[in-house]
């Protein structure tokens, strides 16, 4: 549904492409007076009275090809010319192609739904794909992991409506999604275990076990809070430029 | 089929090269405004003119300072544009006026030749 201005606008539009192969004056003169004609239109009315006007008027390619008769008939000449078929016919497209080319300028961008899906593959695929391969079978883990990540990041470089630089960040924070965050804040924050030792010999039957290098607590816990709010941020980030994105977008076609 | 197409566009190719005096004599008595010239012309005349073909017309005799216009409080509805003659637009009437009438003659002579100028007018 298109308001009377919409309609107007829109017609206008058109006209000044069709008539773009007029004499620079006669097209200036032509198209104040049917502004000046359909501002009459608009302020006597309703979108039906506006609709009748431009259905009275013709379209817009009519109205070139009029004006280009009329352009090539002196007052005073008994029988004008026949118009130029090659102008005709240019006219006549004028319209279509730009509209095509509208269409090829138009920005496009994926779909809500495929960006949500990819924001999410990004944070949870490769760990929720590495736990259910090694359900199977535990030497499937890490085939689970590359499958995660390599579909995740094939869905995020093949989305229209990232920037490079965008596509860069949801690669770089983290490969793997929450698997980085999991393995590495079981290293760096001092995570231990203890384990019971069979072994006697004076040794202490409990002692504590650390696997790999530590950071002490004060170090490790806002490091690995780091890690995982990071792949939440960015997947926040992208999430808000698709949606930002679609707004305009969707605001440009809506006229 | 192909005589009456051929017949139909012979008169249209005449209606279109009267047309523009043909604005200008419905011009002459009393201004009007866009639409208004279309009714007259396609009801009362037989000219089979649209909007699309008169607003280019008229921007084109406006340029060429055969017409003028003025915005006008109408008896109902918004202000409109109307339309009227100029001085000069006058004349190029009463110009065309003398060459319509020779070169109607001089058709009729020719379509009509037992007929000693009693040829239909």
């Amino acid at each position: 549904m298109s308001t009377p201005d919409e309609l107007i606008t829109a017609y206008l539009r058109d006209l000044e492409a069709a008539t773009a192969g007029l004499p620079p004056p006669a097209r200036a003169d032509l198209l104040s007076d049917l502004r000046d004609h359909l501002e009459e239109v608009r302020r006597s009315g309703s979108e039906v009275e506006v609709r009748d006007a431009l259905d009275r008027l013709g379209s817009p390619a009519e109205i070139a090809a009029s004006a280009r008769d009329t352009e090539g008939v002196a007052v005073g000449a008994a029988v004008p010319p026949p118009p130029p078929p090659a102008t005709a016919t240019a006219g006549a497209f004028t319209t279509p192609v730009a509209w095509a080319e509208d269409d090829r300028n138009r920005p496009s961008v994926s779909s809500g739904v495929r960006d949500t899906w990819t924001v999410v593959l990004l944070l949870l695929g490769p760990l929720a794909l590495a736990a259910l391969f090694a359900s199977v079978h535990r030497a499937l883990l890490v085939l689970g992991l590359v499958v995660g990540i390599a579909v995740s990041w094939a869905l995020l470089w093949t989305s229209r409506t990232w920037t490079t630089a965008e596509k860069g960040f949801g690669t770089a924070v983290w490969p793997g999604g929450f698997v980085t965050p999991l393995v590495l804040s079981s290293v760096v924050t001092s995570v231990c275990t203890e384990e019971v030792l069979i072994e006697g010999d004076g040794m202490p039957p409990i002692t504590t076990v650390c696997d790999g290098f530590t950071l002490p607590l004060w170090l490790g816990l806002p490091t690995a809070g780091l890690l995982w709010l990071a792949p939440i941020a960015v997947g926040v980030f992208l999430l808000h430029q698709g949606n930002r994105r679609r707004a305009e977008i969707g605001g440009e076609d809506r006229r | 089929m192909e005589p009456d197409v051929a017949r139909e566009r012979t008169l249209t190719q005449l209606r279109r090269g009267v047309l523009p005096h043909a604005v200008l004599a419905a011009l002459a008595r009393d201004e009007r405004y866009g639409f208004e010239l279309v009714r007259l012309l396609t009801e009362d005349h037989g000219f089979s003119v649209g909007e699309g073909t008169i607003y280019p017309l008229l921007s084109r005799l406006r340029r060429d300072g055969l017409v003028t216009t003025t915005w006008r409080e109408s008896d109902a509805g918004p202000p409109r544009r109307y339309y009227r003659l100029t001085t000069d637009g006058e004349h190029a009437l009463a110009a065309f006026r003398i060459e319509w009438t020779a070169f109607r003659d001089a058709v009729d002579g020719l379509l009509f030749p037992d007929a000693d100028r009693q040829a239909p007018t």
